[in-house]
């Protein structure tokens, strides 16, 4: 295991997070040997990113409710490279706290001008940028009275396996870290504070919109894939 | 400098919102000559059907991408690998060695799964 991903990533099975236990291996991952895979056929075959698939606000009608916020930062990889034309797919709830999803049975609104989803590929710095509104906090069942902390799905493909991760992007201050399972099931406290974004002056849109800076940083190209660490 | 990684963090129940239609299960088209199907279940730690898991297969030739069915089952639409041809000056057992890597990276398909909250721990239908 490389010292780097040591204590970085939650363990598959995280006792306080109820789900994991019956969904997570109990046998050590088949790695294979060998060098590690990179796609050489282009990641979106056929498909092109639309020009507002970044700003979650603009896919209805209206405008949605809620507190229009921008994030934005750099997907740089350990030694400081930045990953260019990384595919990066965002999902979230509503400002109410809620998904735009059939299975979401939770009792708050739907918001008819919000579908909460978007995407864009990483420019030759790195750098990505979303504009959306700040989701909600929500209840779930994975013990009494519990709640997520307000996060926006991340998911980041670039062409190297060792490099795809899927995360959550937090915000600062919220008081719902300390009692949530997901969060807290990242062993070090550093590695999770880099899961919480950074409210920006730079970002922010004087009478428009709050601006977040957050960075992603995956594995080099030809890294150890991240699962490693639970196949101890 | 050395950066820190990001670390990850659950799939969710909710993923199809998000990544449902940019990469899809057919890494290449259903007619294409050479085409096989990869199909499996996922089932959880007690013999269960996951019906929101996430698969995703790698191979040089591109990436798929199925959310599992109601019954856990995925589908995947590719080609055998292809063995690369990268070659090119070295000691003799580094020649063996770049080989013996190209076998054992090239002629699979890497696949990982995701799965989020089982039904019922969240405000989820099953």
């Amino acid at each position: 295991m490389a010292a780097s991903t040591h204590r970085v990533h939650p363990p598959n099975d995280s006792p306080a997070y109820g789900s994991s236990r019956l969904r997570a291996p109990r046998q050590p991952l088949h790695l294979l040997p060998g060098r590690l895979a990179e796609l050489t056929a282009p990641l979106l075959a056929g498909e092109t990113i639309g020009a507002l698939d970044h700003d979650l606000t603009r896919q209805h009608d209206g405008e949605p409710l809620g507190e229009r916020i921008t994030i934005s930062g750099r997907v740089l990889d350990e030694d400081g490279n930045p990953v260019t034309r990384a595919l990066i797919e965002v999902w979230q709830a509503n400002a109410a706290g809620r998904y735009a999803h059939r299975a979401d049975q939770h009792r708050a609104p739907l918001d008819p001008n919000f579908s909460g989803a978007g995407r864009c590929l990483t420019d030759p710095e790195g750098g990505y940028r979303f504009i959306t509104i700040k989701p909600g906090a929500y209840p779930w069942r994975n013990h009494p009275n519990a709640w997520r902390p307000a996060h926006v799905h991340f998911s980041v493909f670039s062409p190297a396996f060792a490099q795809r991760l899927v995360t959550q992007m937090y915000f600062p201050g919220d008081p719902l870290f300390a009692q949530d399972p997901i969060f807290s099931a990242v062993p070090d406290e550093d590695a999770r504070r880099r899961l919480v974004a950074r409210w920006s002056l730079e970002l922010t849109e004087p009478e428009w919109s709050l601006g977040y800076q957050w960075d992603i940083v995956v594995a080099g190209r030809e890294a150890t894939p991240l699962d490693d660490d639970a196949s101890e | 400098m050395r950066l820190s990684l990001t670390p990850s963090q659950t799939v969710g129940p909710f993923f199809r919102i998000g990544l449902s239609t940019t990469i899809g299960s057919h890494v290449v088209g259903e007619g294409t000559p050479s085409a096989v199907r990869i199909s499996g279940q996922v089932l959880d730690g007690a013999g269960e059907p996951v019906p929101d898991a996430l698969i995703e297969t790698w191979q040089p030739e591109g990436v798929g991408r199925c959310a599992t069915d109601e019954e856990g089952h995925f589908d995947i639409v590719t080609i055998k690998p292809a063995r690369n041809g990268e070659g090119g000056a070295g000691t003799g057992a580094q020649r063996r060695g770049r080989r013996r890597d190209r076998r054992a990276a090239s002629r699979c398909v890497r696949l990982r799964a995701w799965t989020a909250h089982a039904p019922g721990d969240a405000h989820v239908l099953p």
